[in-house]
């Protein structure tokens, strides 16, 4: 016991005395998850969420319908994507190769005549490769606008349809069909009053940055468990270590001291972390702060510890970086730090049952105004578990290392 | 000096793996994982059909053959519960009297819609629920202009005019809607809707090139206490080692960067040899990023942590892993003078166009350079 408070002092001196990087380890990452906050907040702002884009329009037919086409599909919401720039066919294509425009449309000739007469002509788009979500989502409206404008003219084509089987004259059919382009394409550009929406804001978080807000959180005090290790293995160096194992300190004492060393430095990093995210964010707390305390200690504690896991099965520096690494990035992609578990597929479910960043989120919605209808311990408890499963067999993986070393 | 070197790097096996297959194992791997990502992944949205009209009925027949949309029919009750616990994104209700509003023209709040704050494909569903919608309304609306201008022309209707204007404007639709898309990718034909995969293997790899340079990069960090001095005392002296050690590093990521062009060009395609230039080009430029990251450091660990933090983030703002810069014109600003930039044209365009990414990425290496200079010169 002396020798693992003595290594813990020690490891704690050691990482002290490299203040610098331990600064790093702390504020480059906050740093970095808090421009990415940022940037997700900045394209959470408007409706749109997407850089409003050229897109260049090709009219070859050059009607008064080809016009009232256009018009139906650059206007209203599109209007808030896209900025239409009306040109020709060659100039169109050099700014596509200059990737000036995300896409192109084309209305080809007799384009006019034909959808007056029920003839389907599809029209010509080509999407930037070199921007390919703005392409796609161009790509997605224009077949939702498309269906609009079929609709419009099903209608205009209806109405011209029975008045000329009627022997309607030619000067009223004409006046009708004005009127008719105006009232349908008027119609399907009020298509955004079909719903009563209702927001329900008292269901589990209040807006998206509450959301992004705890669940970069939640990957910060990952990321910092995973630098931590990275920085206490630069404590004891290949001579010292030699030293330390000829006077009875072994490999269980080195890691236990470093993993203590640790805690007790970045826990109150992370209470800091969390206080101030109460306090500048005002995030409503579920339960007390005794409850928060213990879920934020905890989730720490079982980073540390399955890092720790990883750190003893990969003891090259290089192997441990690079798998920490993907290990960090495959869980932020597929337990919700970027995209809510809602949209992702059905098979990574199987991933995030046995997450543990899975576990985190869920135990931090809850203590911020989440679930109401269980307890803190019920989302600390898989924490707890994993922990003490990644802590056992990290132990048992170092008691094995150093029975082979001995020998 | 340089092919001594090259010839002593290469006698390392797991240094050959690493440099070598590793970009591309990894590109491999994180491409076809990102892609089904995309591919599988689906918004979940509940439709509750409180009308049980025939509309209501057609409606949901129609939305349930929608491939991106996973529409859930279900009761109220049990909607809102999964709304509740966030398993979807929003509900879409049909209430009672849903068809006598529409066939009445009451079109203003048919539909009620209950969606989160943190629903964010409300809009796209809602564009999809609409386009459907909207076809019925429009039938309506075309039905009861014939009749009411049956009228206005003192024209005699028949007792079915009404269903037959419904049926006429219907039949618009078959087999094909009036105006439909036909969408090609820059010289690719899409005839079916598809999923175009939005993160591209020439940008990922770049991600990973870029982190295997820092890890390779260590040496900067490792020779400097004992072998630069000695190499002071040599005729070549510290700079031109590092010189070589660096131009050797360079000379088998440009290698890797062949191999991997030759890979991407079998397996996915890729479209122009002006690629391959921006490879190469940026290759160099990493090279020269991370042997200055490593002699601005004292440790290794510290070394590591800073370079993955640093490289993760240079690699999500340059767009390696998503094309953030499409999402806002800030980034996209921002974007441009990194030397990621360059590869994201997965179509190549041409040097005249691209001058800056290759300015920025040439004016990246001479600082490296110049600082690393500056950095050698404090050893003692």
């Amino acid at each position: 016991m002396k020798i693992y408070f003595s290594l813990t002092l020690f490891t704690c001196k050691a990482l002290l005395k490299n203040i610098k990087s331990l600064i790093l380890l702390i504020m480059i990452p906050a740093l970095f998850l808090l421009g990415a906050g940022i940037i997700i907040s900045q394209t959470m702002q408007g409706e749109e969420r997407v850089n409003r884009f050229p897109v260049a329009i090709v009219d070859k037919d050059d009607t008064a319908q080809t016009k009232y086409v256009i018009e139906q599909l650059t206007e209203g919401k599109l209007r808030k994507i896209m900025k239409p720039l009306y040109t020709n066919e060659q100039k169109a294509k050099q700014l596509l190769q200059q990737n000036k425009v995300a896409a192109i449309v084309t209305l080809p000739k007799g384009f006019s005549h034909d959808i007056a007469h029920g003839k389907n002509q599809p029209l010509h788009v080509i999407g930037n490769s070199n921007k390919p979500l703005q392409s796609q989502l161009f790509r997605y409206v224009m077949e939702s606008a498309a269906d609009y404008t079929s609709a419009a003219q099903s209608g205009i084509n209806t109405v011209d349809a029975f008045l000329e089987k009627e022997n309607v004259s030619d000067k009223n059919r004409r006046a009708e069909f004005k009127k008719s382009l105006v009232t349908f394409g008027l119609h399907v550009l009020d298509r955004g009053s079909l719903f009563d929406e209702q927001i329900e804001t008292s269901f589990f978080q209040q807006d998206m940055k509450q959301y992004y807000v705890l669940s970069f959180a939640a990957l910060l005090l990952m990321i910092w468990s995973y630098g931590g290790w990275l920085l206490a293995s630069e404590t004891q160096t290949s001579p010292v270590l030699a030293r330390m194992k000829t006077r009875g300190v072994s490999f269980v004492h080195i890691y236990l001291a470093q993993l203590t060393a640790l805690y007790v430095l970045l826990l109150p990093v992370s209470v800091v972390l969390f206080g101030s995210l109460i306090k500048e964010l005002k995030l409503p707390v579920t339960g007390t702060y005794g409850e928060l305390f213990l879920g934020v200690s905890g989730s720490l504690f079982a980073f540390l510890c399955l890092f720790l896991l990883l750190r003893v099965l990969f003891l090259s520096q290089k192997a441990y970086q690079i798998t920490g690494l993907l290990f960090i990035l495959l869980s932020a992609i597929l337990s919700g730090h970027v995209v809510p578990v809602v949209y992702l597929p059905d098979w990574a479910s199987g991933f995030q049952k046995w997450s543990l960043n899975t576990r985190v989120l869920e135990l931090l919605f809850y203590e911020f105004d989440g679930y109401n209808t269980n307890e803190a311990f019920l989302y600390l408890k898989p924490i707890l578990i994993t922990a003490t499963g990644s802590f056992v067999l990290a132990v048992g993986y170092v008691m094995t290392l150093q029975r082979r070393w001995r020998k | 000096m340089i092919s001594e070197k090259i010839k002593q790097l290469l006698k390392r096996p797991m240094l050959v793996i690493m440099i070598f297959f590793l970009p591309l194992i990894g590109t491999i791997i994180s491409s076809s994982f990102l892609a089904k990502v995309q591919s599988d992944s689906k918004i979940p949205v509940a439709l509750v059909d409180q009308d049980h009209s025939n509309m209501s009925k057609q409606v949901m027949d129609r939305l349930q053959k929608t491939t991106e949309i996973q529409f859930l029919s279900l009761n109220e009750e049990q909607a809102r519960k999964e709304l509740a616990k966030n398993k979807i994104d929003s509900i879409f209700m049909f209430p009672n009297g849903f068809q006598q509003e529409v066939e009445e023209g009451n079109y203003q709040g048919v539909i009620d819609l209950l969606t989160l704050p943190s629903s964010v494909a409300t809009e796209a569903v809602r564009e999809v629920v609409a386009s459907e919608v909207t076809r019925l309304t429009t039938n309506v609306k075309a039905a009861n202009e014939v009749r009411f201008l049956y009228k206005v022309y003192n024209i005699h209707a028949g007792p079915d005019l009404w269903k037959e204007a419904y049926r006429y404007t219907d039949n618009q639709w078959k087999p094909k809607p009036l105006m439909t898309i036909d969408y090609e990718a820059q010289g690719t034909k899409h005839t079916k809707q598809g999923n175009v995969q939005m993160t591209g293997y020439v940008p990922l790899w770049g991600f990973f090139t870029l982190l295997l340079c820092c890890i390779t990069s260590d040496w900067m960090i490792k020779e400097r206490r004992h072998l630069f001095k000695r190499m002071k005392t040599m005729q070549k002296g510290l700079y031109g080692y590092i010189r070589s050690v660096s131009a050797a590093y360079a000379v088998l990521y440009v290698l890797q960067a062949l191999i991997s062009f030759a890979l991407f060009k079998w397996l996915y395609g890729v479209e122009s040899y002006g690629v391959l230039l921006y490879m190469c080009i940026y290759v160099i430029v990493c090279v020269a990023f991370s042997t200055w990251l490593a002699s601005e450091s004292q440790r290794v660990g510290s070394y590591y942590m800073i370079s993955v933090v640093m490289v993760t983030g240079l690699s999500i703002i340059g767009g390696s892993f998503f094309p953030v810069g499409e999402l806002s014109a800030t980034i996209e600003r921002i974007s441009q003078w990194l030397p990621q930039h360059l590869l994201l044209y997965q179509h190549a365009l041409p040097l005249t166009f691209i001058w800056k990414e290759i300015a920025v990425s040439i004016a990246c290496i001479c600082l490296c350079a110049f600082k690393i200079v500056w950095n050698v010169r404090s050893i003692k």
